[in-house]
């Protein structure tokens, strides 16, 4: 029981919560961010391996496949510990490091994590995008082509719009799947939720009175970790399902 | 009018980009390594050149970024919530930073995993890290002259009996990524005559640790030390072997060392292959040897 | 890139890709064992006619899928640990891991295979006198195995890339760990880039041939699906 109490002390401890929902925050934007520029370089992709496909064109197509290819069929984590050596360090200003409470290092390693979760994002979101583009029937394009329409305007004004219509549930399953993966960061930078919660249990002693790890430690955090990873998914799960279900309902309308 | 939004977003995103790869390249230059841009008269500067005997580099607008370790009492602390750094190889790099004029001096939390590819990688400049010299190492970075002298030995529930290296055979022996501990221990059971007919290789390169099984002793790589405590609670693991003053933090009344301490470890500043920082860091750490600086270091965090 | 002294490391230290090759499919196959089980069951649970099961499912599958696979495997490792329990190595925690977590996502897939199969076959089996268990493992669940096998195979694709979950808490077991210590080993850190390449072609040559045969079977059902409705439509 006296565990247990101690282990609760974490909670009521402000610290150790302002803490993990610090690394929440991060979580969030990290997978926001990560999404965001996901949908643009994946949209390129779709749209390189399925439409250049003219001679001129078909290295592009190559490329894009390639790329999807590679980052589809390999490990997340490969990426994050590839990125570490060889991506781009961002130097960012002393008072935006100031602000986010991590060294300009710290931030450095972090912007290389996401770059890798971006890269293997939009790969993921390029299938997504492809899938809804070739989910658009072909006569759209021959009506826009008998209009006179050249390829880039009936994408543009046409195809596109209705792409991402189709497939915003998708994507919005794909920022609760990318929330999940912002926690393979852990393993480089100590800065989302899980790095966190994992840094918090290796210390856990300090804060419950104990002199080692007991078990309730370890299910009080991971606990609260659940709890929050839970209520940001889940309200995103329960978005998804109400805008798919009228999706079910339209053809009985029309 | 949706398209409109929607060409707009692609193109701030795209911009985002575009800005992301012009940090990245200014990011390289501000690193002290290549932007040696001033050799100006700044008289501050001139003032700590001089008793410093560096090259003359300016370094008065520039943080000194240094790789320190988080979780090793006496050498490299931070307390997880305030983040505030303490320890020998804290003070030593504020020491460092004051001495060459950097501005400020900032700390990074690093691993064995993270500590050299941030150095390749430019992200920092230094790494004072419990960090070992071999001569291996030696070949990739430039090191200082060692400023502390440790010993590797082994960590183990007094409740397992083990007390000495015959009782490690047969043992899973929990190690970090990237140290120096696995090959020792190998090399000084072999010595012993406790793995058979088993010698280790000659270069710690051809040395295969995660393949390494003789009369049933293995090794077994974590990323950090924190979790090869844990997993030695949990069993799985039997034995924690790195260097002593960084078992010392998990040293608990259940725990016990082995009888035997093996392989002196000399920790050096660790600077990327030529680095400009790397004389002159040397210069100091020599001269706070003499000095007795480094002494009044290691008695100050109780290290001796 | 091409520096042959550099690939003679890689080479020298062969064993420890082959090694966490190993460990990395025998924690995909076995997690995969775990997962078809619990997929299959809780995939019947959710398509049950009464409340219970049907609930007890939707929470297993909530509440995994919208947690960090990470997460749930170090609250079980260290949760096994610090209960005093020896011998749970990071390998078997990370097959338990694996197999609960992809059992959540496997189950929808059993359960969306098992909706795709009209209402009407299970009442004419009723009506042939059929019982409840045999219409679902005679006509029904054989005829869900066409829908439901390429998404079960995508899973299998992510559940191997998912092997890399336990390096945090339980150390470098799976190969992306295993090559990790290797790029950053003692020794070996200066062929950390061959490393990484070898890590990353072996998992690509694991990982290629299975989701290329996903992609093309679900192409081929969705090709055939279009070709049927359409000769429906003539007539």
């Amino acid at each position: 029981m006296n565990e247990i109490q101690g282990s609760l002390k974490m909670i009521t401890n402000g610290d150790v919560l302002v803490y993990l929902i610090k690394g929440l925050g991060f979580t969030v934007v990290i997978a926001v961010f990560a999404v965001l520029l996901g949908l643009v370089i994946g949209t390129i992709l779709a749209l390189a391996r399925n439409y250049c496909t003219s001679k001129k064109t078909v290295i592009f197509k190559w490329l894009a496949t390639a790329y999807i290819e590679i980052f589809r069929n390999t490990p997340l984590m490969l990426w994050i510990f590839i990125g570490l050596v060889y991506f781009p360090s961002v130097d960012v200003s002393a008072e935006f490091s100031k602000a986010l409470g991590l060294s300009r290092t710290e931030i450095a390693l972090l912007i290389k994590g996401i770059i890798a979760l971006i890269l293997f994002t939009s790969s993921v979101i390029a299938e997504i995008v492809r899938g809804g583009l070739n989910s658009i029937p072909k006569g759209q394009f021959e009506a826009a082509y008998s209009q006179g329409f050249g390829i880039v305007q009936t994408l543009a004004l046409i195809v596109l719009p209705q792409t991402f219509r189709n497939i915003v549930p998708t994507l919005l399953s794909q920022v609760i799947t990318t929330v999940k993966d912002t926690s393979y960061i852990a393993n480089i930078a100590v800065a989302e939720l899980l790095g966190r919660t994992f840094q918090v249990i290796q210390i856990s002693p300090r804060y419950t009175g104990f002199t080692s790890q007991n078990v309730s430690d370890v299910f009080v955090l991971c606990g609260l970790a659940c709890v929050m990873y839970f209520a940001i998914n889940f309200t995103l799960s329960c978005i998804v399902r109400r805008m798919q279900k009228p999706k079910v309902r339209k053809p009985v309308s029309v | 009018m949706k398209l409109k939004k929607i060409l707009a977003m692609v193109m701030a995103a795209a911009m985002c980009a575009v800005g992301f790869a012009g940090c990245s390249s200014e990011g390289d230059s501000s690193t002290p390594d290549t932007g040696n841009s001033g050799n100006s008269a700044n008289s501050d500067s001139a003032a700590n050149s001089e008793n410093s005997g560096t090259t003359g580099a300016d370094y008065s607008d520039k943080i000194l970024k240094v790789g320190v370790k988080d979780s090793v009492i006496g050498f490299g602390y931070k307390d997880p919530l305030s983040g505030e750094y303490s320890g020998m190889e804290i003070e030593l790099a504020k020491k460092i930073a004051q001495e060459l004029g950097f501005k400020d001096v900032e700390f990074t939390t690093v691993t064995a995993a993270t500590r050299t590819e941030l150095l390749d990688s430019g992200d920092l400049d230094c790494v004072i890290a419990t960090f070992t010299i071999t001569d291996e190492r030696k070949k990739s970075w430039d090191f200082s002259t060692p400023y502390y002298t440790d010993a590797v030995t082994v960590l183990v529930e007094t409740a397992d009996g083990i007390t000495n290296l015959d009782g490690l055979v047969g043992k899973k022996i929990g190690v970090s990524t990237g140290s120096t501990s696995a090959y020792n221990l190998a090399k000084t059971m072999s010595e012993k005559g406790l793995l058979g007919d088993y010698t280790v290789p000659e270069s710690s390169a051809d040395f295969d640790i995660s393949s390494f099984n003789e009369k049933g002793t293995k090794f077994e790589q974590f990323a950090d030390y924190p979790a090869i405590s844990n997993a030695m609670a949990a069993g799985t693991v039997d034995a924690f072997c790195v260097d002593k003053s960084i078992l010392a933090n998990f040293k608990t009344d259940d725990r016990s060392y082995i009888e035997d301490t093996f392989s002196p470890q000399d920790y050096g500043v660790a600077t990327r292959k030529d680095s400009e920082l790397s004389a002159p860091i040397e210069e100091l750490i020599t001269k706070w040897l003499s000095d007795g600086t480094i002494d009044g270091l290691i008695s100050e965090f109780k290290l001796n | 890139m091409f520096e042959q002294e550099k690939w003679e490391i890689v080479w020298n230290h062969r064993q420890s890709f082959i090694d966490g090759t190993i460990s990395t499919v025998i924690m995909a196959l076995a997690g995969l064992a775990i997962a078809l089980v619990l997929g299959v069951i809780f995939g019947l649970m959710s398509t049950s006619h009464s409340k219970p099961p049907r609930i007890i499912s939707r929470i297993y599958v909530e509440f995994i899928q919208n947690t960090p696979l990470m997460l749930q495997a170090l609250f079980l490792f260290y949760s096994v640990a610090f209960s005093g329990v020896k011998g749970f190595t990071a390998l078997m925690c990370g097959i338990v891991a694996l197999g609960i977590y992809h059992g959540a996502y496997i189950s929808e897939v059993v359960r969306a295979g098992i909706t795709s199969v009209p209402k009407g076959q299970s009442e004419a089996a009723y009506s042939q006198g059929f019982s409840q268990i045999q219409t679902m493992f005679l006509i029904v669940l054989p005829q869900t195995i066409k829908v439901i096998l390429p998404p079960m195979v995508n899973q299998v694709v992510n559940l191997i890339k998912n092997t890399s979950c336990m390096f945090l808490a339980g150390g470098a077991v799976d190969l992306i760990s295993r090559t990790n210590a290797f790029a950053v080993g003692e020794g070996t850190a200066s062929a950390a880039g061959q490393g990484y390449i070898i890590g990353g072609v072996i998992f690509f040559v694991i990982c290629f041939p299975l989701s290329t045969l996903a992609s093309r079977w679900e192409n081929r059902l969705k090709n055939r699906d279009v070709s049927s409705n359409k000769k429906e439509g003539a007539k």
